[in-house]
Parts: C-alpha cells; structure tokens; sequence
C-alpha cells in the first residue's frame, strides 16, 4: 500500500489552444460563421456565386477550406447571420447543404444484386433523401399549416405512387411520408444483407422530387417565388462512380430553381458521364472551382493567412494579437547570431566539419590518384585559402571548389580566386563576385552548415508556416496547433509573453510534417505505393540539396516528359498530386534543348521537413524517363539505388571518377 | 533517439499525466543526472528512457478502475452466483434484490490505518460505485460485545480489504494478520477477500501464502517483467540504439543508494516505474520521486514527487 | 440494474482439456499458437478450422483437417458459404473461439448464429503471452480499402447529419481509427479504451497511438477528460458502456445517427455486436469497419489465459450452466 497519502497536485496549467479546431467539421455553425475569413478583394464568397445557376464543382485538397465554404453558404449560416428569416429570402437563395457520407453509400452495392437493381435504388432513395431537406429546410418559410395544402397536394403529384393515407395536410406530414419511404428502403436493404432478396418500391422518378419540390414551393408560394434552391452537396468523393453518374445527370438536367454546387476532393471525381452517357464539360454543364490553387495563386494570401489566424486568436481570448504584428510572435532566423555561434563552435572543435571533410576528401583522392602521391602543402594551402572566420563565407567557399573540382580547373588557382573573390564579396559584395552563389544557395548553405553541426532545419517564422501551408488553410493551423503545444510543453506562454522558441517551431513544423504525410494517403495498395515513391522522391532530392556541388539550388521539384514514363508511375504521380503530396508547377518545364514543355512537380512544402527540403521553389531536377520509373514505380529497389548513387556520385567529390583517371584532382601536381 | 523519446514524454505529458511533468520539470530532473560524456553511455538519455514508459494514472483513470475493481472482482461473481442459484434466471427484479441483500451484509474497509492512501481511495470507491455509507466502517466497527467477549458485528458475512497498491506483499501481511485472526477466531469460514486495485505477482502471491484470505485478486497484475531493470524486464526486450540495460540499472542504482540507501531501487526491490495522482508508491523507482536524501547531503529533483500539494481530486 | 452484467464469463484452465463438451467448435486459423492451442484444448464433437481470405493461407499452410476455405466478395458471402458447409446449427451446442477472427467477422458471425436459430453461443478468447514487437504490433495490412458498415448491421439513418455520433473501440492500430475516423470526418466522436487493458501497459501504449491520429479524431474526442473506458476482455461491460454512451447522446439529440467502430480486441467487438443486436436493430445506428486487403497472422506469442463467455441470444434463461 502506499504510505502518507497526500492530495493530488493540480493539473500544470495550460493555456487552451486557439488552433485546436482545424477543420470545419468540428465547427459548430456559431463557429463557422465567427472564424470565416476572405480574401478583401475577389471574395471566396463571390467566387462561389451562389445567384449563379451554372452548377459548379469546387475541388479542393483536404483541409482547403472547401466545407467552410459550402457550410457558410448553407441554409443555418444564412439565418445566423441575418436579422429575420426575411434577410435570408433577400440573399436571393437558399443553401441546402448535405454531405454525401450519410448516405453510408457503399451499401448500395453487392449483396448479390446487379448494380442495375442497385443504380436505381440509390436515385430512388437520394430523391426521397434530397426531397427531406428541401422540405425541413424550407419549412420556417411556409405560412401556417392551414394554408399549406395546396402545396401538398401539388407536391403528392411529384411522386409516381400517390399514398394511400389521405392525412398529409402539411409541409411536415409530406416529410414524415418522405421519411417513412426512406425508412423502407433502409430496412429492405439491410434485410437485403442476410435474406439476399432487395425488396423495395420505386415510388418517385429520378428528378421529380429534386426540382420539382422547389418548383412547386415557388409556385404555390409568392414569397420563395425568386428563391433559387442551391444544393450545396459535399463530399462527392464518397459516391461510387455508378452514383456519381446520377449527380452529373442531375447537374446536366438541372431545371429551375434550382442549382448545385458540388464539393469534392481533388481525387474525389470518379467520372464526368451522366447515366445517359454522356459527358459534362467544365464551363459547358459546370463551372470548377479549385480551391488550393485558387489560394495558393493569390497574392495576398499571407493576408489572409494573418486574418484567419488572428481570427482565431481574439476568438479565443487572445485579443491582445494583432494581424499585422502577428509574427512578431514567433523567434526568427538570426543569421548573424548563427554564424557567431558556429564561429565559437569552430573554435571549441578545432575547425568545421566542412573543412575538415575538405581535407579528407582531398587526401584520398590525392592518394588514389597517384603511385607518387601528391604534395601535400598544397592542400594545406588550399584550405588555408578556403578558411573564413564566416562560417556562411567559408562553407560558400567549399562549395566553389568543388565546382571547380567539377570543371576539372587547377585546384589551386581555383582556391586563390575564390579567396579573392570571397574578399571582395566581403568588402563590398560586388555584383561579379564568384560568391554571387550565396544569393541562389544561401538557403541551402546554412541547411548544410545546420545539418553538418547536427542542428535541426530551421522552418522558423510565420512567413514560413504559410509558404508551407501552400494554400491550405488546415496546414497552417495545423503547424500552429503543433508549434502552441511544443512551445506549452517547454513552458513558454505562447501568444501572451514573450517569443515563441526555435526549438517549440521546430517540433511542431515536424510533427504537423508528419501528420500530412500519414493524412494525405489514398486508400489501398496505391496509398502504400505513393508514399514509398515520395519517400524516393525525398531522398534524391535531399541528396541532391546536400552535396558537395548540388546542381539546382533550392531543390524541391523535378520535371519529367509524361510521354516518357510508365503507365504505372504515371499513376503513382498522379495520384500523389490527387492527394496533394504533388504539386504541379503551372506552365510546366520547358526542356532547353528540345523546346518539349514537361510536367513539372514540387513536392508539397508541408513535407519538406521530412527530408530538410527547402519550402521555397527555385531550381527544378530535371529527370529522365528511367529516373522517374525507378523513383515512381520501381521493378526492384535496385533501380531506385542505382539512380541516387548516380546523381549523387556526379555532385559529390570526386565525382564519379575512380583512381588513375586524369584528371583526378586537377592542377595539383603529383611528385 | 533523444528527440522521439521527448515527443513520446510530451505525448504522454498530454494523455496520461495530467500536464505533470513538462519540460521544464523534467529538465530540472534531468540535469541531476550526469552530464552527456564525450563517448559511452549517457545517463540522461537513459533517464529519458525509463520516463518515457513510465505509468501514471489520473484521478480519471484511477476512478475507472475503481469501478472495475467492484464490478469486475466484486459484483460480477455475485450476480453469476444469484443467476446459477435460480434456473440462470435473467429476471432482473429477483437478481437484484438478491444482490442487494449480499451487498448489504458485505463490509469495505481500507488495508492499513486511516491515514493511508488504501483508506484514502474509499471514498472514491464509495462514490464511484454509489455505494451506500453504511457498507464502509473502521476494523473496529466488525465487532460488536465487550473486549473480553467480542462479538461480529451483525449482518456481516463479506469483509472486503481494498488497498490502491499491493507491491512486496509485506505491508499487507503485516496489517491483515491481527484482523484475521480475530475475524477468524468469531466465524472460522468468513469470506474475507483483499482487492487491491494494483499488486505485482510476487505480492499478490505472498499474501495468498502468508494470509487466511479467503481471496485475494486484482484489477491490475504486474508480473516480474514489469520490474524495469532486472533481466526480464519488458522495456529492454527490444534492442534500442544507445540504450543498454546494465547500465540503466547501474545509473539508478548508484543515485538511488543516495537518495533511499536501504532500497535504491525501491521498496521491496520491485523496481516500479508507476504513480497514481493520489501518490507515488516507494516501490517505484526512488530517482523518479525522491527529493533528495533526507540529510540533505543529495540535493535531487522529483518528476513525480511522493509529496503533492494541492486541492484534492 | 445492468443487465449485461448478468451474462456469464469465466476463466478457463488453458493447461487441460476444457471441462465441458460442446457439439461444435468454429474457429479462425491463423499462425498464433494461442489459436493453434485453444483449438486443441476444446472438447468438441466436431471441430471446424475457416480460413479466412484475408490471411492469405497457401494450400501447402492449411490446417490438415475439417478445413473450410472462405473465399467470397465480402464476410456475408464468405461466413454463410461456411456456416452451410458446417450444416444445421439449431438446437446444438456451439462455442466459437474468436481468437482467430478479424472482427468483422465476429460481428456477422454472431448475427447469423441468432438468426439461424442458435440461442447460445459460447465464445473462447484466448490471451496471449505477449504481443510481437509490442511498440510496432500491426494487426492489419496498411491497405484499407474501404470503410463501410458491416452487413446486418446497417442502420435506418435520417438525413440529419449534424448530431452524428462515432463510438470507435480504439486498440494498437491506430491508422485504422485514423481511416474510420475520417469516414465520418463530421461526426461527434468518442473514443474507448481499453481499461482495465490485456496488460497493464497496454493502455498507456494505445493512448500513445491514438495520439497519433488525434488530429483525424478532432481535439474533443482527443481530450483525455472526454475518454471512456471499457475492460478489454469483457465484451458485457463493452456493450453496457456503449450502450449508455449512445443513450447519453440520443438523450439529446434523438435523431442522432451512431456509428459504431470496434477496432481494439475481438472482444470488444463481439461487445459492439451483442449491443447491437439487443437494442439497435432498425434504429439509426450502424456498424462500420475498414475493410482491409490482408491480415496479419501472427501477432502474439503463447497462451496466457482463455476467457468462456456465454452469450445468449434469447431472453430465455440458458439451459445449460456454466460449471
């Protein structure tokens, strides 16, 4: 047992996460409507266009704000932010928002009946579905109950099967009937399960319910006469294509007043073929929507970003934040802090790390390239020449050359330009300067020196979290979330006092890295095989971006010509652009020789973190038919192997050659 | 290493420990520990280590077992004995008035004097479990008559001895021996039963062997593997980088002939990584809750220290 | 008066023989030898081995007899072919050793027993020693290939989807709560562990991993103040703690839809079924379950211990007792 009880200790105190609630499903409709943020000029809102009758889709990656949207656009927002219902009519429609995973659609498959039978069913039981959320949606707007019968009676004629009870007098016995077929139908299909006999009675034609509802309300009622019915359906993704084929044939045969907005994942639209075989096309039957890109492409989306989570902030108490002032919040990069630290670092070790790898790697190859060996005071010098009290400076200068060791120009001369060269750039960072190459790989140097000292990358800053969000509002929060409860575990007060640290960003950039890699996985074996491929995908570019001479600076994307890659890893990167672990470059890469426009792909910022990527998008790896195979859709893991010790042995010293090939380490002459 | 064995810490942080130990504690904790050397093993990444699987049950948690501890030990083999009695009857009325009356003539006292925290969790028990006042009395409450002619108290037919935490057994033999034998000496076939919410094998095993219990069982067993640094201890089963065994129990041991020289490894040597919000029991790991050597010759900061201060659950 | 807690449960001896005969046993294959063991142990009449499709089992690895290979598009088609084969199950005595089932299975499994006239089934679980790799356990592929609810125990839901509720039993496989979880993206969920769990620190490590998907569970069901606790061997407890959650939930919103996902022990899944089948038949609740393309089937080491449940169908009192 234990001895001397004593009372518990409180719970520590923390403060309450104001990024807790990342997606809008946790919303109440309160919620939705206080943390809705738009974009001030070209609002979302009016991209929407709810008066529009064109039916639109609106695609959107998980964690777009796609279901924000379309909830703000719904029937219980329009009341909640309105004075009287009134007000809502004045809006000039109505939004019936549904989502398309309480239809439990998959049941509407198998249990050995022919998908003919189940097709059927299934536009049979949405009309009764969508005639229930016309009615309850509605019913504030009809006039007493003793006045609605003519509405009844007109709408009892929408349906094939006129019911034998003459007691549906009102707009809600129309809906308990409704309610009462859906009923049926659900019994008979579970029945279906175990006794394999479906037992159900179509009693409304495709359409009848859907447009004809509104119609009839309209006519029978003069105030809902210019109200255009939206339907706000969501979640599209859950539909087979079989269903999905019914959603197309009503947007196709939409009638007055009616119109559709449909969301759905960017992987979500299974066809675009209406049951009668045809097809819808994008401005023709619908307009599209994308929504990432859509944000992504706007040039003020940080302002938006500040908005949203300022937002966020005062809902929760933190009133004290403003946007403007917003990453005043968070500790930034202090290079020259940085280099200082390294500096003393150097001084405690006895040189770098880069140095001292210089040193070794100009030694074998010394070695290796000759019987008679080399002399050895000119590397001494060389790297005499390279050192610099900057780190920054001095690792620019490794990288220099290596450059040169890549050119194949006498090392030594090259060591001496260099140091010339550093100096001048020192002075008055000529514009001429070889070390004009910090300007294109000062990102990547400092990843370098951070990585060779065993430091974590540095995804530091607000700036930063919405460059990695890339047009997704949930990533923002989510890094946000993570980064307030690393900074609450290490006992800082985020948001009250004082800055928010390196090491909390650092962790909570990590973890919501993680979390949009597991999220972001299509189901099924192609789920497995495009995070093995971005796995791939990471490496070679990690490799790449911590070379000795890496190619590209800022590498975070590669381009390939589609017409040289295989079905297979074709669908592999399709799919990860589908799931947002891609995203494709607009306009592409045009290959310099051939004038060919290639497909071009960034790996999407949220990941960097999990191979030290850089979340910014400059140079782009250009790979062949066979890399992207190997990468994408291997025979074997040798492929992928061979491809990275390829790249990777023609960036790092000595690049690919072995011993005895001149030459080997140019200009240094051997005894 | 270091880094998912924080993030596991935080995560638990979150979960299970009630915001106890963040970083800031368990950094001040940490640097009791000696600092990292240049080569060989680090003491501090093993004390990360063995804190990353450590147990701690909130008030939350402790009051769910409480509830299993009744049902599941208590009521169940009740309920099943009315049902087998009555033509597996499934009539809920006659199963309940049944019960009822075996509750009633059942007595729940706490295994030690009142000031000790298997008393303490009766209340909880009590209310957890709506159990009526009457049903929990004092060891002397049992008896009825004079001193020279004790009697049972009447009505009582069930003595259940509840106990948060049973770890060598030692303690619950000591405190039980006199009740028993008086008990026994009144109604030789009494049915007396000792619940304790948690006991390790080797307890649960010494008091069956020692005591006249008529049982003794459970919520949670800990068998030997849950001693975390001997042989067959369950976190080492795995190889893990940078982390070594011997050395872990060498480090704990070294700190802990400072902080509790008769039991570095914790009382009755059972070598326990586990706290309840109530308390800490001293079978665990003394570098978890010790705040120093009592001399003050061994300054040292708890993660879960034994002496909370605070409102109560 | 909870009246799950008058269904019978026990410890059996895994050292010898059972003492009770049944007529039938139906078990699962697979490569656990606590599967292999209990199978053994049983005194039965007639001893049947299901291979279930998705373990996969070559022709070369079945069991040498009385050896049914289910093959089929879903559990409905696969269990009946099985239960067909086995012959009339009414009026005998039947014990069903889940150890070895996935737990679909296990949930129409014992609504096709009930609705083919058995009104007892005694059902065996077996303990392991312990669990392979207990940090890393898999119990299913990673390949979820769909979530949807589970044949016999699909709902009569209503188009109001704002108040819907998702029960999920969470175990060691946290990315199948990560996919159930974002089936119903919009629901209230809750989550149950394990508590008491198989092993004492079993709980702390399925905490720990369904802190890996807290962001798909959402940060109330991620709250430890809003955690509920059912014993992960008792599948009676199991259905009373989720029929009070559900009743707790409907109290205030009656037209509430409940999804019910049982991803932690056999166990707890046959708890969800039983619940199901006493007080949700044709209400707005349902039982939903990743489907994946391939099982684990090895997953423990030994036999610790064995539980005999006696599920009753009926209202009747059984005939038979539990000695």
């Amino acid at each position: 047992m234990v001895t001397k009880p004593v009372q518990a200790a409180p719970t520590a105190p923390t403060q309450r996460n104001p990024f807790d609630i990342v997606k809008a499903t946790d919303l109440t409709d309160i919620q939705i409507d206080h943390l809705f943020v738009d974009f001030a000029k070209g609002s979302l809102v009016d991209r929407m266009n709810p008066l529009s009758r064109m039916p639109m889709i609106l695609f959107g990656g998980k964690g777009s704000g796609k279901t924000h949207l379309m909830r703000y656009l719904s029937y219980p927002l329009q009341l909640s932010r309105s004075q009287a219902l009134a007000d809502v009519i004045n809006e000039g429609y109505l939004g019936l928002y549904f989502r398309c995973s309480g239809l439990n659609a998959q049941r509407f498959a198998g249990k050995r009946q022919s998908p003919e039978v189940w097709a059927a069913v299934f536009s049979y039981y949405l009309e009764l579905w969508l005639g229930q959320l016309v009615l309850s949606t509605a019913a504030p707007f009809l006039p007493a109950t003793t006045e609605q019968r003519p509405f009844v009676e007109k709408a009892l004629r929408l349906l094939d099967v006129p019911p034998a009870a003459t007691s549906i007098g009102t707009g809600a016995d129309l809906l308990v009937y409704l309610e009462d077929l859906q009923r049926a139908c659900d019994v008979a299909i579970n029945n279906c399960a175990l006794t394999h006999t479906l037992d159900v009675r179509i009693q409304a034609t495709s359409g009848h319910l859907v447009f004809g509802l509104p119609r009839v309300l309209a006519e029978c009622f003069p105030h809902l006469q210019s109200v255009l019915f939206v339907y706000l359906i969501d979640e599209l993704e859950n539909l087979s294509e079989a269903q999905q084929r019914y959603i197309h044939t009503l947007l196709r045969e939409r009638k007055d007043p009616c119109s559709f907005k449909v969301g759905v994942r960017l992987y979500g639209i299974r066809t675009y073929q209406t049951l009668g075989d045809e097809i819808n096309h994008e401005d023709a039957e619908y307009e599209a929507l994308r929504l990432d890109r859509e944000l992504r492409d706007r040039p003020d989306l940080s302002e938006f970003a500040a908005n949203l989570v300022s937002q966020r902030l005062k809902e929760t108490g933190y009133a004290a934040v403003d946007s403007s002032q917003l990453a005043s919040w968070f500790e930034e990069f202090d290079e020259t802090k940085f280099a200082a630290e390294l500096h003393a670092k150097y001084a405690k070790q006895g040189g770098s790390p880069h140095i001292h790898d210089l040193n070794e790697k100009l030694t074998r190859a010394a070695e290796q390239g000759s019987a008679s060996g080399i002399r050895k005071r000119d590397i001494a010098k060389i790297i005499t020449l390279l050192s610099n009290p900057d780190p920054i400076l001095e690792k620019a200068n490794c990288m220099l050359l290596y450059r040169a060791w890549h050119k194949r120009t006498g090392l030594l001369e090259a060591a001496e330009s260099i140091a010339q060269s550093a100096e001048v750039y020192n002075n008055a960072s000529s514009e001429d300067s070889e070390h004009q190459i910090l300007r294109h790989f000062r990102g990547d140097i400092i990843a370098q020196l951070l990585k060779e000292s065993r430091l974590p990358a540095r995804y530091l800053g607000f700036k930063d979290f919405v460059s990695m969000s890339s047009g997704l509002p949930r990533g923002l929060l989510t890094i946000l979330k993570h980064v307030f409860t690393w900074s609450n575990f290490y006992g800082e007060h985020p948001f009250r006092e004082g800055q928010i640290s390196a090491k909390a960003q650092a962790e909570g950039v990590k973890q919501a890295s993680e979390w949009f890699f597991t999220e972001a996985r299509a189901p099924g074996a192609i789920g497995g095989h495009v995070r093995e491929a971005m796995t791939r995908l990471g490496q070679l570019l990690r490799a790449i971006r911590f070379s000795d001479k890496p190619s590209e600076c800022s590498l975070s994307t590669f381009s390939v010509d589609a017409a040289t890659v295989s079905p297979d890893a074709l669908r592999v990167i399709t799919t990860a652009e589908d799931w947002s672990m891609l995203l494709r470059v607009a306009g592409g890469q045009v290959d310099r020789n051939e004038g060919r426009v290639d497909d071009k792909y960034q790996v999407h910022p949220m990941l960097a973190p999990r191979w030290d990527l850089p979340i910014v998008r400059r140079g782009a790896l250009v790979l062949s038919g066979d890399e992207a195979n190997a990468i994408f859709a291997p025979s074997s893991p040798a492929d992928f192997e061979s491809v990275l010790r390829r790249r990777s042995d023609a960036m790092n010293a000595p690049f690919g050659r072995k011993g005895n090939q001149e030459p080997m380490l140019p200009g240094l002459e051997r005894e | 290493m270091r880094e998912l064995l924080i993030a596991k810490i935080k995560a638990l942080n979150e979960t299970m420990w009630e915001h106890r130990a963040s970083w800031p504690v368990v950094e001040r904790w940490l640097n009791r520990f000696a600092p990292d050397p240049q080569a060989g093993h680090s003491e501090r990444l093993h004390a990360l280590f063995l804190l990353s699987h450590f147990s701690f049950y909130s008030s939350k948690v402790v009051r769910a077992l409480l509830q299993a501890l009744y049902r599941d030990l208590f009521q169940y083999p009740l309920l099943a004995a009315i049902r087998r009695r009555n033509q597996n009857t499934l009539n809920t009325t006659l199963v309940s008035q049944r019960y009822t009356k075996l509750l009633a003539s059942t007595r729940f006292l706490g295994m030690g004097n009142p000031s000790e925290s298997g008393t303490h969790l009766l209340y909880y028990f009590r209310q957890e479990n709506q159990l009526s006042k009457d049903l929990f009395v004092q060891s002397h409450e049992l008896f009825d008559g004079t001193a020279a002619q004790p009697r049972l108290a009447k009505n009582v037919d069930h003595v259940v001895l509840l106990d948060d935490f049973c770890g060598s057994g030692t303690q619950a033999v000591r405190y039980s021996k006199g009740l028993l034998t008086r008990l026994r000496a009144l109604r030789k076939r009494l049915r007396i039963s000792y619940l304790p919410l948690f006991a390790t094998t080797e307890g649960l095993n010494k008091v069956r062997r020692e005591t006249t219990f008529s049982r003794v069982d459970t919520v949670c067993e800990l068998d030997p593997s849950f001693r975390c640094l001997s042989t067959g201890s369950r976190l080492f089963r795995e190889a893990q980088p940078d982390i070594n065994r011997a050395f872990a129990e060498q480090m704990c041991r070294a700190h802990g002939a400072h902080l509790l020289p008769n039991a570095p490894l914790g009382f009755g040597g059972c070598e326990l990584l586990l706290g309840f919000a109530h308390n800490v029991p001293n079978n665990t790991l003394p570098v978890f809750w010790s705040m120093g050597a009592e001399d003050g010759s061994y300054p040292w900061d708890a993660v879960f220290p034994r002496h909370l201060k605070g409102p109560g659950w | 008066m909870n009246e799950y807690l008058l269904f019978y449960k026990k410890r059996i001896d895994v050292k010898r023989r059972t003492r009770e005969r049944w007529d039938v046993l139906i078990s699962a294959y697979n490569s656990s030898e606590r599967v292999k063991r209990l199978h053994a142990l049983v005194d039965a009449q007639e001893k049947h081995w299901i291979l279930l499709p998705e373990y996969k089992y070559e022709q070369n690895e079945r069991p040498p007899s009385n050896a049914h290979v289910g093959a089929g598009e879903d559990e409905e088609v696969v269990m009946s072919a099985f239960i067909d084969a086995i012959g009339g199950l009414a009026g005998r005595r039947v014990v069903v050793d889940i150890t070895g089932f996935i737990n679909s299975y296990v949930i129409v499994l014992l609504a096709m027993l009930g609705q083919r006239g058995v009104t007892r089934v005694d059902v065996l679980y077996g303990e392991p020693e312990r669990y392979l790799n207990s940090e890393r356990t898999r119990f299913s592929g990673e390949d979820v290939l769909q979530v949807r609810q589970v044949f016999g125990f699909e709902g009569v839901h209503t188009n109001d989807t704002s108040k819907d509720l998702l029960v999920i039993a969470v175990g060691y496989d946290w990315k199948l709560v990560s996919e159930v979880a974002a089936s119903k993206e919009h629901a209230k969920k809750v989550q149950i562990f394990g508590l008491p769990s198989l092993r004492p620190d079993m709980y702390q490590e399925s905490l720990l991993r369904s802190r890996m998907v807290a962001e798909a569970l959402g940060p109330e069901a991620s709250d430890p103040r809003n955690f509920q606790y059912a014993p992960a061997s008792d599948p009676f407890v199991t259905a009373s703690v989720v029929s009070a959650i559900v009743r707790g939930h409907r109290d205030e919103y009656p037209r509430a839809n409940v999804y019910l996902s049982p991803l932690s022990t056999k166990v707890q899944a046959l708890g969800f079924a039983l619940y199901y089948l006493r007080e949700c038949q044709n209400t707005a609740t349902s039982i939903i379950y990743p489907l994946c393309g391939t099982y684990s089937r090895e997953t423990s080491e030994g036999l610790a211990s064995a539980w005999q449940f006696v599920v009753e169908l009926t209202s009747e009192p059984s005939q038979k007792d539990l000695s």
